[in-house]
């Protein structure tokens, strides 16, 4: 099948995905038992200024109707107004889109640069120090709370050595430097459980091709070890390393959420979390959207990318 | 864990090289004097009209400006208003305003804004409400006088018009002032000494508000809510924290100027820091509250609330939410410990636990359960339930503790369903003393029952007609003897149960000079030195 | 990619044989030892502790170890001993029923799934919307509605990973269908409850004790993180997880107060990870492979 086709077929089968995404999305806090339209109101309200405000959110109608009229409206580019701030929820989205985005890509392409090495080296020299160090580390790794981890690196990295700031996110607008130097330690803090599980399956990957034909065929051909382990060897045992990083979006994501909390990053995840404790339903709505979306695109485009890694794949 | 000095400083050299590429200068280049502040809570409801929360009063202050203030002797002071007069028959209050105030969008502020303003607040404040009772005509006399004509005679018209409490008549301009007072303002245009930076509002994360070069001060200096308001400052950022730890963490590495609420159990490590003054700006302090439905069983009754109350031991709840001694004070007093209304009638704030299942058996408690709804965001509000959960247990009583964020709890306590049906039966609340200081502003004594009244719904006609005794008494002896019988008679019937007085000091850095004694966090008078 | 084997059809499992086989693997032994240990003093507990765990005394908050309070109280003047014993029951207790929800509701789904195949489609399709979901935005979501409580804590906690249970049971039961045997035996008039219990069931045993194991650890660990977030188990219960995040602000005055729940939550989920790791390695090598969870 030709490379547009299979990119054709793949993003259709997205559709339903996200149709449930939303169904849950706008499900998820109906049953819930605040009511947000009696927080809203205020403590000295009467019963008609409540029902006025139900009217207003359009609270009143049918589940249902709610639901076509969000799914209408969203698939025009509106995902409703906070209950609580007033505010558009497209615009508060935006507002908090970047450090939580910031914060993912430097973690992925940390762990990513730290934890592929490791793992071959691993594999490399299988049971030696540094496989097993490795195998220790991401143990642990799997071990602790993240937000433990988070304030380990600030008592040890900023109030001992006062080397990075303990919070706050500074854009890339204000410069390279101020903004990596903000994420550094949120980096630090994801990517343990993320280097952990990178590793682990970069030396388990490694090890089975390793075993494989070609590679002694490379090695009785006298090619250096570098070259046969990172050029043959990798390439070949990309496909499950690739996926893991596409899996452990939602892994990172679950972790994002607590390291906004720690680091005080004004990221989504800490968006989604206060207008959870605010009952504001369509903050919590657009958030759980966006962040599936965004999940199903990143899953689609490391299957699409499987192509790219091992041939055999695009053919089946 | 980390003693090894010598491979600890040749770390901390190895990782500064590395930090040292990356890292700019840690003082970010800014123009003009910032001060980056994290207070109680992050702002999200910007109306100060219909939202009770402090946060909203505290929002409201820095852009809005009222027509009366309260200094910190308690004294009402004129703030918007220049000149007034009241008829020799107690009855025609007229206004003028001082000139030159305008409004951000460069209108001036006139009769037209004010008469709207207050109507709108009137309908959402309980103090409000009560003085338009006899009000009966607001009217307009030229652009920067008017009038307020009562039906008869009431004390309180000043004392409402310059309430510091939540909820405070701030005057917008008339377009949106003729909102709803359901419709949230969406538009900040006040006449106060800060502007809001719209653009950078960050709804539960940062609010921005900037120096009204326009502003009017009054020539008296700062005093209380009252007095000149002259900003020093360029720029007041809010920030919020999620995590107290972060927020002392970042004061002490000077990434922020002011933090309003550490937990008092952090205040030890915030004194101790190099750049860091531990202050308190707000003598008043805080009070908190137990608060039980008096519409679902068991505490439909009132030796079952009594029973509560004596079961309690304020030093115990003190300790739990406080812990040092220092920052805290048993007492009885329902308007606070140095107010001018203070009386320890009624309660010695003590444990008498054979009374207590005395009243419990008198009551007919038959092991109905009572559903305490806490709250986890702060240790204010989640020690002290634990505390009171275990010591109904220890008298035979039946109670579930059901924990929620404060959020889930303001949505949940204005529920009047019975405990089966979602409701609720006992609540800890903290609130500042300014709340609760004046028997009329107080929600807390609100007896109107189920219809008007506050979270609880207490119902007792001897209270309110004692409150109206008291809105109508001009004497401030005879007001203070009204006073005592309201906290006698609340004692008795047991509209809340009060748990003592406790202070909340603020950390700021050193830098800060000036700040004003106040009721709430106030950043006109602030000097930022270096 | 299928990382499932499929072991042979007569394959009967030498309960013996096989228990000699884990205790002599070391990974799974350090796992059951740890395990053993934390049941024992779960069982235990009562004779453990030596002051009542729930036992408020506000006045001897924050004390240091003494003879009384072995490793000192908390800022309730509770016992931390106490109560991290106790703590060691709440957190089996989430441990095990979020694998087990996760674990029966999983498997029932994905036995429909892979058995039924008209309600096949619909249903992964369900599963993978709910997949797209990140979990803990989704437990905090279910517990904002909920209120929180040991069990809507746990029911959070377990719905996420339902649809990963789901689509490995289903994904084997699709390769055991296409088995020549498995086929033989349809077409012989095999009934299904026969077929399940005959071919079906004993291929899954080995990854769903594995999965288990791994949602169990998960689960701890999200206890905690929901107790950091202010949306956790209520403070009556004492869970390693709340302990942990009510001792974030007494960290400076007493270290252990954070220290303590902290090494026993990583101590268990290295146990349990550990006892699953060394589980998979032996019950199926090959599915080393697919460590993260089934793609």
């Amino acid at each position: 099948m030709a490379v547009a086709g299979v990119l054709l077929k793949r993003s259709v089968s997205v559709i339903p995905v996200l149709g449930v995404v939303a169904l849950i999305a706008f499900m998820l806090l109906r049953f819930a038992s605040g009511d947000p339209v009696a927080q809203l109101a205020g403590d000295n309200a009467d019963p008609a200024a409540i029902a006025a405000i139900r009217a207003r959110l359009g609270l009143d109608q049918p589940l249902a109707m709610q639901f076509l009229n969000w799914l209408w409206r969203m698939l025009h580019g509106d995902l409703g107004t906070s209950i609580v701030s007033g505010q558009p929820v497209t615009a508060l989205i935006a507002q908090r889109v970047g450090p939580t985005v910031a914060v993912s890509i430097t973690t992925i392409v940390f762990s990513v640069v730290v934890g592929v090495p490791i793992g071959v080296l691993a594999a490399w020299r299988r049971g030696g120090w540094l496989d097993r160090f490795a195998m220790w580390t991401s143990v642990t790794g799997f071990a602790v709370p993240t937000f433990a981890i988070g304030y380990f690196w600030i008592y040890l990295l900023s109030m001992q050595f006062g080397l990075f700031p303990v919070q706050g996110y500074v854009p890339l607008s204000d410069g390279l430097g101020l903004f990596l130097w903000h994420l550094t330690l949120p980096t630090l803090t994801l990517s343990l459980v993320y280097i952990a599980l990178i590793a682990r399956v970069a030396r388990t990957s490694m090890l089975e091709v390793l075993s494989e034909d070609f590679v002694r065929t490379a090695r009785a051909k006298g090619l250096p070890e570098r070259i046969v382990v990172f050029k043959h060897a990798l390439r070949n045992a990309a496909v499950p390393i690739v996926s893991i990083v596409g899996i452990g979006i939602a892994l990172l994501i679950g972790g994002v959420v607590v390291t906004e909390s720690v680091f005080n990053l004004p990221g989504l995840g800490r968006l989604v979390v206060d207008s959870v404790l605010a009952r504001d339903y369509p903050v919590i709505q657009g958030v759980i959207v966006v962040f599936g979306s965004a999940y199903v695109a990143i899953n689609l485009l490391v299957d699409l990318s499987y192509s790219f890694f091992d041939p055999r794949i695009s053919q089946q | 864990m980390f003693n090894d000095f010598s491979r600890r400083s040749l770390l901390k050299a190895g990782a500064a090289g590395l930090a040292a590429g990356m890292m700019p200068r840690i003082a970010r280049a800014q123009s003009g004097k910032v001060i980056r502040a994290v207070m109680h809570a992050p702002l999200r409801a910007t109306d100060p009209v219909i939202n009770t929360a402090w946060t909203g009063r505290n929002h409201g202050l820095n852009i809005y400006d009222t027509l009366f203030s309260t200094d910190s002797k308690f004294q009402i002071r004129p703030q918007m208003v220049d000149t007034y007069e009241v008829s020799a028959d107690k009855l025609t209050y007229t206004f003028k305003l001082r000139s030159g105030l305008k409004f951000h969008d460069g209108a001036p502020v006139t009769s037209a804004d004010v008469i709207p303003s207050l109507q709108r607040w009137a309908k959402r404040d309980t103090m409000g409400a009560r003085m338009m009772t006899f009000v009966a005509e607001l009217k307009p006399v030229d652009e920067r006088t008017f009038q307020l004509v009562l039906k008869s005679p009431y004390g309180q018209v000043l004392q409402t018009l310059a309430k510091p409490s939540s909820i405070m008549p701030f005057i917008m301009p008339a377009r949106l002032a003729a909102q709803p007072p359901e419709q949230p303002v969406t538009e900040f245009v006040g006449s106060g000494p800060f502007r809001f930076v719209t653009s950078e509002f960050r709804p539960g994360s940062r609010a921005v508000y900037e120096r009204n070069a326009d502003y009017v001060s009054r020539d008296e200096p700062s005093d209380g809510l009252a007095g000149g308001k002259i900003v020093k400052i360029d720029r007041y950022e809010w920030i919020s924290m999620p995590d107290f730890q972060t927020a002392a963490n970042a004061l002490i590495n000077k990434e922020i100027d002011f933090l309003e609420a550490a937990p008092h159990d952090m205040l030890p490590s915030l004194i101790a820091a190099k750049d860091v003054t531990v202050a308190d700006y707000n003598p008043l302090g805080f009070m908190s509250v137990v608060r039980m439905n008096w519409l679902s069983e068991p505490f439909n009754k009132q030796e079952i609330r009594q029973a509560v109350m004596y079961a309690s031991d304020q030093a115990d709840w003190l300790d739990a939410q406080v812990g040092n001694p220092d920052y805290y004070q048993a007492s009885a007093a329902m308007f606070g410990v140095t107010t001018p209304l203070a009386s320890e009638v009624g309660w010695n704030t003590k444990p008498d636990i054979a009374r207590a299942k005395d009243l419990l058996k008198k009551g007919g408690y038959k092991g109905e359960k009572a559903v305490m709804l806490q709250g986890t965001d702060s240790p204010l509000l989640s020690g002290s339930s634990t505390v009171t959960a275990q010591k109904l247990r220890a008298i035979g009583m039946n109670v579930e503790v059901q924990t929620m964020d404060w959020g889930s709890l303001l949505a949940r306590r204005v529920k009047q369903d019975s405990t089966a049906n979602g409701g609720w039966s006992m609540t800890h609340w903290v609130t500042t003393t300014t709340e609760l200081m004046n028997p009329l502003a107080s929600t807390v004594l609100d007896t109107r029952g189920k219809t008007g009244g506050f979270f609880g719904w207490p119902e007792d006609t001897e209270i309110e007609s004692l409150r109206n005794k008291f809105a109508l008494e001009t004497d401030a002896a005879a007001q203070k003897t009204v006073a005592e019988a309201i906290q006698k008679r609340a004692y008795d019937v047991m509209t809340h149960i009060p748990g003592g007085q406790f202070k909340q000091p603020v950390s700021h850095s050193k830098a800060l000079k000036n700040i004003v004694t106040a009721p709430a966090p106030l950043f006109w008078n602030v000097e930022k030195t270096a | 990619m299928s990382a499932i084997t499929v072991s042979a059809p007569t394959s009967s499992i030498n309960i013996r044989a096989f228990a000699g086989r884990l205790l002599r693997n070391r990974t799974v032994l350090f796992g059951l030892c740890i395990l053993v240990l934390l049941a024992l003093i779960s069982i235990f507990a009562s004779w453990l502790w030596t002051v009542d765990p729930a036992a408020i005394k506000p006045r001897l908050r924050l004390r240091p170890p003494s003879a009384v309070n072995w490793l000192g109280t908390d800022n309730l003047g509770r016992d931390i001993w106490s109560r991290l014993v106790y703590g060691s029951r709440v957190s089996l207790v989430v441990g095990g029923s979020v694998a087990f929800i996760a674990v029966a509701l999983g498997s029932l789904l994905g036995l429909i799934a892979g058995m039924v195949r008209w309600i096949d489609n619909v249903l992964m399709r369900m599963m993978d919307g709910m997949m797209a979901i990140p979990a803990i935005l989704l437990a905090i979501a279910l517990i904002g509605g909920l209120g929180p409580s040991i069990t809507t804590i746990c029911i959070a906690i377990a719905i996420p990973e339902i649809p990963r249970v789901a689509r490995m049971v289903r994904s084997v039961v699709l390769t055991v269908r296409e088995e020549a045997y498995v086929e033989a035996a349809v077409s012989m008039g095999t009934r299904l409850p026969v077929l399940m219990a005959r071919h079906i069931v004993p291929n899954i045993m080995a990854p769903l004790i594995v999965q288990a194991t791994y949602i169990a650890s998960s689960a701890i660990l999200i206890e905690a993180s929901l107790s950091f977030l202010g949306i956790g188990m209520p403070d009556e219960i004492p869970s390693w997880g709340n302990m942990m995040s009510d001792a974030r602000l007494y960290f400076q005055v007493r270290p252990g107060l954070m220290l303590f729940p902290g090494i026993c939550i990583a101590l268990t989920v290295l146990g349990i990870n550990r006892l699953g790791d060394g589980l998979r390695d032996m019950l199926d090598p090959r599915l080393a492979r697919s460590v993260g969870g089934p793609k």
